[in-house]
């Protein structure tokens, strides 16, 4: 077979330009299958060892103050394998340079030996010995440029203390360190947890021989409802929050979302540059099979079983499959490193590495090998089982019919190049139709990238213009009477407050439950709102809840179902509450009601959580100083920088994504439409061979093959508008979660940019091609029998 | 013809061209947009406050004694005069073992000492009875004058001595009884014969707000027992930040909202108490605050509220009657002034406006943008001068 | 033996039988339309003659009746057998070996495999053959021996004739089918080639059939058959050979 194998490496090399531009597509897609997965791989593996190495909890719970030997109550319930109290309190940092407040949660060490649950590790400096000595998270250390040694001014419980940081750490408990609310993303400027040893918390803030926080190991086979439920009821009595699973637990939940959305991307981006790929490789092969009619027919003629070529083409299918599948996994080794690297900037391990699983690109080898035989292998086939007699037929010549404008009399509008174009796009309607699907879908995958960021800014945009229309939330330490507003109001700067209360409830219906934050809305509210998806306020009724939609599908409750409401705060009532309406926002699981009503339902009048504000710009930064140095205020945030946080963040993230989107999209533009060019080209060399013979000039004949392409391309054009919306409308569920939802709110320069970028890469290839159509070799061509 | 089809081809080449540049143009920006209008703009100060009877008499209990219960109920009505409570004297103090002896023994003691002024009395009627004798006797000899004026006088002064001192001596024998009977006394330890009940009258007309002390029992003297006001002439008290309270003048008009009935109450400013007092406030910080004290405006009654009861008092401070006010997110300060967005043919452009009087929600426009005008509230980042906007 | 002599053959019957068609015909569809191409063909063709078949200019039939007797199609009708081995019911597996180790064929376009060197070209051949000689002696039997790493696009119309000639002999076949081996040549290229066809004929005794439209080269052949209307008109026997040095077209 050798010598049949050696043309196959030299048909290989007669197509070059068209083999890399398919190896170009099958390498896109193997890349970013190896890469995500990979990672995904790499982080799931790194989580479980992470978890088991550092013990991490399987529930979690707080209260407000709980004896030592409440300790022992919860050891014994059923299913419990170990029992970590421990104190944790969010406390104002009084950070200089940075005018507004940060945040540290305290997290207490044990006085003596490692936390048996949600150990920490120790990655630079030494444990902390004093009672003012505390370990600093990572990601918080790293954003603040602490270092052993760094000294940190707190308020503990009205009074300013000084923290000495002696080492930095992390935990399973923050591999994201986000500090719960509405901001679902990390704020390392602002947010940081401090380990602090748990006799200087309990004489900061009058816990000795009690905690306000525990954290749970299951035993084998322990149900987690129900220990999570035993738990509630111990702690009710000490004022307990609710228990969550870890299934729920802030940075476990994000995690685990985050490695869900990888691995459905993962296999799914991919098989879109498969398909094309398969696409590419129908075409080519059909092409390359009727040029070689004559050949097959002679190797049939000598003896070569339909086996034997079969097998050949398959062969040549094969180095496809082959290099592709190698450069994609050399690429993706290499993106996967980055993306490792770049998942290491957010969600904290010990040790992060990236390591490429050999089955990885032999499952992608697979499964590019599938999707191009799927593609090919009714051409493989076909050559297979060609009669001889017939492949040495000439093929009987293209059936031509008139086309449809033509059969509208318009004829006149068009040139008799233009008549061959038509023509020619009519005669195959299946290969001009997937030649269209497939340059539509580089202009999809960029309308759907550039979708996901447009619904992004969107959601930001809505909360900074829409929704938070404050410049200042103030939260108090425990919620204060309606003086306290007044109080708040009459600070230097402040030009209007309106109050808020906010307790965490737990919300049941029927067998259904979540733990989620109510929040009382005062009528006639103008500062912080609640809309819906159209960013039209939404009113809260006199009484009965507003439900974000996902929450209510979460219950399984509609407009009008009642719901029992156990609040987990002051007088921890528990009532039923008719839903009033579901609203469609964009973070969180979040219950509202009027704050009126919301004081009857707790027995309260006019007690508020905080405040929001607006300030007078030129007064901004001493009322920070000020609201920041009072007792009973907790915290102090400033919208404007906790959005730009937010999106200088997002920002940086998506640049990666843009850039790879337009590259791939880029290599799919490019390689349609070369491929389809360079098969133009074959395929009707003779004839425009013959047209040149007859005079036409080389700009005349680039119309016509051009021409035919350039139709293609346009058409393809919102062809590709519509697919890209409708892939985004199909995958926009599979990104909403409860923690953010995404609207479908494609600009139009997302349409735009799309469209921009696959006609400059078609525009390019088509130069390419012009380039061999000037330098053809008349006579040569005008010699061949086609 | 070829020229025909040559310009069709490069329009149609345009075209496309055209239509994705459209697509990069930037987009009218969707706006929320409000109307100047014409109305009222207050400036207004809110505190807590609360209610209180203008006049409130405590009745103090003026002795200790023993009341009986109280009939009394908070809201009953009562004239001037009224009984309002009955002080009993108060049953003795029972006697322990000690007293008891001690009290037996001063009644012995105090018999003795009866005796004894019984004794002395004798002695002092015998000398009495021998001075009579004697100036009798005397008298008789100076009428025969056998003895000298001196010894008459002598004679006369002791028996005036003694007629004293019989006198000296029946009264200590009757104080000596007296004695004995307070000593007797202190053994008493019932009440069965009481004496005199104190009664405590009201002393205005109006209704019991509080009865501070309802069951039977010993009262102190001066213990509060009832309070007693007229609820229909209410007084509202807040107490201000003082920096706010130097803004607050007497009647100045107020409203008194959420008091637990429909709408609000219409008070007026009486009082600004020219003296300041320190408190902590809601939010933990120590601050001067003064009183202000408001009454209800004329003609203004609200039967539903009682004494103490919180209220919230709005105090304005400054009214506006028709003016022309844009809402406060709209306007924003710049180095050049006031400025806000307006919208005009579909476009977003920049005012600079005089302002006048801002409350929380509302800024009054002196000049810069007329009535009816559309502006752009809380204006995007991405909103410029010129910038196409659509009011959504 | 020199070249411009006439030389005499007798049809010698006693001759193995190495082809008997049995009432061939062939009905195919071109485009829209139907062609009855052979309408009941019988022909027996003996062990080492030269045979020619004639067919009317421009018709298909004659290159059909080959592609039948090579195998590489089958007839609507009749029967084909090859020594004692039927054609007809072969199958595809039956005829594909058929053709690997008994036959040769040699086309009016060359068909070679034009991303092959010459000698990879017939290298295509006898590495699947049972009993090849090697590609080397075939090319040099063609004459071609100077050209073996040659690719087609840098060979002359005749020399690329001659490749595919090598190629088919180099299997040492037992039959040689030939179609229109000269149709796309000159005079003179074309008498080259058929000097190769009638060499291997003459030395190593294959059985040679040779299909054209052109009558000249019938004078060089045993037999003519002379096709018309789907069936066979005549058969003639060349009494006196011609060399193909001899002949004109």
């Amino acid at each position: 077979m050798r010598a049949l194998n050696r043309k196959l490496l030299r048909d290989l090399w007669h197509m070059k330009g068209q083999a890399l531009a398919i190896c170009l597509v099958i390498m896109s897609g193997v890349a970013l299958f190896v890469a995500q997965l990979a990672t995904l791989d790499r982080l799931k593996v790194t989580q479980q060892e992470y978890y088991a190495q550092y013990r991490f909890a399987d529930v979690f719970a707080a209260c407000k103050r709980a004896p030592e030997s409440v300790a022992g109550q919860i050891a014994a319930i059923e299913g419990v394998d170990a029992v970590q109290t421990r104190i944790v309190v969010d406390v104002t940092l009084d950070i200089p340079g940075l005018d507004e407040p940060a945040i540290g949660r305290l997290v207490s060490l044990p006085d003596h030996g490692r936390p048996v649950l949600n150990d920490v590790h120790l990655r630079a400096g030494r444990w902390p010995a004093a009672d003012d000595e505390v370990l600093a998270n990572e990601a918080f250390a790293a954003a603040r440029g602490y270092r052993e040694g760094s000294t940190i001014s707190a308020l503990l419980n009205g009074r300013k203390r000084v923290l000495t940081i002696t080492g930095v750490g992390l935990s399973p408990e923050f591999i994201y360190s986000i500090r719960g609310g509405a901001n679902p993303l990390p704020d390392d400027k602002r947010f940081g947890v401090l380990w602090m040893p748990r006799r200087g918390l309990e004489s900061a803030f009058d816990m000795e021989g009690a905690f306000n926080n525990v954290a749970l190991k299951l035993g084998r086979g322990a149900s987690g409802q129900e220990v999570a439920r035993r738990l509630d009821m111990i702690l009710e009595r000490h004022g307990g929050f609710g228990a969550t699973l870890r299934a729920n637990q802030l940075s476990h939940w994000f995690l685990n979302n985050e490695l869900e959305q990888l691995s459905r991307f993962g296999v799914v981006v991919p098989l879109v540059f498969l398909g094309v790929a398969a696409f590419l490789l129908n075409v080519v092969l059909n092409r390359l099979i009727s040029t070689q009619r004559e050949q097959i027919a002679a190797l049939k003629a000598f003896g070569y079983g339909n086996p034997a070529i079969g097998l050949h083409y398959a062969k040549l299918i094969l180095l496809f499959v082959v290099i592709g599948t190698a450069l994609g996994a050399a690429v993706g080794a290499y993106l996967g490193d980055a993306l490792v690297a770049l998942y290491g900037t957010v969600y904290r391990f010990p040790s992060l590495t990236f390591a490429l699983n050999p089955l990885l690109p032999l499952a992608a080898g697979a499964l590019s090998g599938a999707a191009c035989y799927a593609g090919t292998l009714k051409a493989v086939l076909a050559a297979a089982s060609l009669p001889p007699a017939e492949a040495m037929r000439p093929q009987a010549p293209p059936l031509y019919r008139p086309t449809v404008i033509e059969r509208l009399g318009l004829q006149r509008l068009l040139s008799q190049p233009a008549r061959m174009i038509l023509r020619n796009l009519e005669r195959r309607p299946y290969r001009a139709l997937l030649s269209i699907s497939a340059i539509g879908m580089a202009v999809a995958i960029l309308v759907w990238g550039f979708a996901f960021i447009d619904s992004i800014w969107y959601v930001i945009d809505s909360q900074e213009y829409d929704i938070q229309r404050e410049d200042i939330t103030v939260a108090f330490v425990e919620p204060r009477p309606q003086s306290a507003l007044h109080a708040v109001r009459a600070q230097q700067g402040v030009l209007h407050a309106e109050p808020f209360r906010s307790v965490a409830a737990r919300v049941r219906f029927e067998h259904r439950h979540r733990l989620t934050g109510l929040t009382g809305v005062p009528r006639g509210v103008t500062l912080s709102r609640v809309v819906d998806e159209n960013l039209r306020p939404v009113a809260m009724p006199a009484d009965g809840l507003v439900l974000s939609r996902w929450l209510g599908r979460a219950l399984g409750v509609k407009a009008g179902d009642s719901v029992q409401v156990e609040v987990l705060e002051a007088r921890r009532p528990a009532l039923s509450v008719p839903v009033a309406a579901l609203v469609d926002d964009f973070v969180g699981l979040n219950a509202y009601m009027d704050l009126d009503a919301l004081g009857r339902l707790m027995g309260e009048d006019g007690v508020i959580s905080g405040a929001h504000l607006r300030v007078d710009p030129a007064r901004q930064t001493q009322l920070y100083r000020a609201l920041k140095d009072m007792p009973a205020v907790a915290g102090v945030a400033v919208k404007a920088s906790t959005i730009q946080s937010m999106r200088d963040q997002i920002t940086q993230n998506l640049m990666y994504s843009v850039i790879f989107n337009i590259v791939f999209a880029c290599i799919i533009a490019f390689g349609v439409v070369y491929n389809n060019a360079r098969i133009a080209l074959g395929e009707s060399a003779r004839e425009l061979a013959s047209l040149r013979v007859l005079g036409l000039t080389r700009a005349e004949i680039s119309f016509i093959l051009l021409g035919e392409l350039a139709v293609l391309t346009v058409v393809a054009l919102p062809v590709g508008c519509v697919m890209g919306w409708a892939i985004s409308v199909a995958t926009g569920e599979l990104l909403n979660t409860e923690v953010i939802r995404l609207p479908l709110k494609i600009s139009d320069f997302s349409y735009a940019f799309g469209c921009a970028v696959v006609l400059a890469a078609s525009t390019v290839s088509a130069l390419v091609v012009r380039r061999r159509l000037d330098h053809l070799d008349l006579v040569e061509v005008l010699k061949s029998r086609e | 013809m070829k020229w025909v089809k040559r310009i069709l081809a490069v329009a149609a080449a345009l075209a496309v061209v055209a239509t994705v540049a459209w697509g990069f143009m930037p987009r009218p920006v969707p706006v929320d947009t409000a109307a100047i209008g014409r109305g009222m703009l207050e400036v207004t100060l809110a505190e807590e406050g609360r209610t209180r009877v203008r006049d409130r008499f405590v009745v103090f209990a003026s002795v200790a004694g023993h009341m009986a219960r109280l009939s009394l109920r908070s809201g009953d009505a009562v004239a001037a005069g009224d009984t309002l409570a009955t002080l009993a004297p108060l049953p003795p103090q029972p006697l322990d073992a000690r007293a008891r002896a001690q009290a037996a023994a001063n009644v012995r003691a105090a018999e003795a000492d009866l005796n004894q002024a019984g004794q002395q009395a004798e002695a002092a009627a015998a000398e009495l009875a021998y001075a009579r004798q004697r100036l009798e006797d005397l008298r008789a000899l100076r009428r025969t004058e056998h003895v000298a004026q001196d010894a008459v006088n002598a004679a006369e002064t002791r028996h005036a001595v003694a007629e004293a001192a019989l006198r000296s001596a029946e009264f200590a024998r009757a104080a000596a009884n007296y004695r004995l009977e307070a000593a007797r006394a202190a053994l008493v330890e019932d009440n069965a014969a009481p004496g005199r009940a104190v009664t405590v009258r009201a002393p205005v007309s109006g209704r019991v707000l509080r009865v501070l002390r309802e069951s039977e029992g010993p009262v102190l003297a001066g213990e509060p027992l009832v309070e007693i006001g007229d609820v229909a002439a209410l007084e509202v008290v807040a107490d201000f930040l003082s920096r706010d309270a130097a803004r607050i003048q007497p009647r100045m008009k107020a409203r008194l909202e959420r008091w637990g009935g429909a709408g609000s109450l219409d008070a007026v400013v009486r009082l600004v108490e020219p003296s300041g007092f320190s408190k902590i406030s809601a939010l933990g910080v120590e601050e001067q605050r003064v009183n202000v004290v408001l009454d209800l405006a004329a003609g203004t009654t609200a039967a539903e509220l009682g004494d103490g009861f919180r209220v919230e008092v709005r105090v304005i401070l400054e009214q506006s009657v028709n003016v022309l006010k844009a809402p406060a997110g709209a306007v924003f300060s710049t180095p050049q002034g006031q400025a806000l967005f307006a919208v005009e043919d579909g476009r977003a452009v920049r005012k600079i406006v005089q302002t006048g009087r801002r409350n929380g929600l509302e800024v009054e426009i002196v000049s810069g943008i007329g009535e009816g005008a559309l502006v752009i509230l809380h204006p995007p980042d991405t909103v410029q001068d010129g910038r196409q906007v659509t009011p959504r | 033996m020199a070249d411009n002599e006439p030389i005499y053959v007798l049809a010698d019957t006693t001759r193995e039988c190495v082809f008997r068609a049995e009432g061939l015909t062939k009905v195919y569809r071109m485009g829209e339309v139907e062609v009855h191409a052979l309408r009941g063909v019988d022909l027996d063709l003996y062990q080492g003659e030269f045979v020619v078949m004639l067919g009317p200019s421009g018709k298909r039939q004659v290159h059909l009746l080959l592609n039948i007797l090579g195998g590489l199609d089958v007839p609507s009708a009749g029967r084909v057998t090859y020594r004692d081995r039927d054609l007809t019911g072969a199958g595809e597996r039956g005829l594909t070996e058929y053709r690997r180790h008994h036959v040769g064929f040699v086309f009016q376009f060359y068909n070679l495999i034009p991303s092959l060197t010459a000698r990879e070209n017939v290298a295509l051949v006898t590495e699947i053959a049972r009993d090849p000689m090697p590609p080397e002696d075939a090319l040099e039997l063609v004459g071609l021996s100077h050209r073996a790493d040659h690719f087609p696009a840098q060979l002359s119309g005749g020399e690329q004739q001659r490749v595919a000639i090598a190629r088919a002999i180099a299997k040492r076949p037992q039959v040689l089918l030939c179609d229109e081996p000269t149709g796309a040549l000159d005079i003179t290229t074309g008498v080259v080639v058929l000097q190769a066809i009638e060499r291997v004929n003459r030395e190593l005794g294959t059985t040679t059939c040779v299909i054209t439209h052109n009558a000249a080269i019938s004078r060089m052949a045993d037999r003519v058959v002379h096709i018309a209307d789907g069936r066979i008109a005549r058969v003639d026997h060349n009494t006196a050979k011609l060399a193909p040095a001899d002949l004109q077209w």
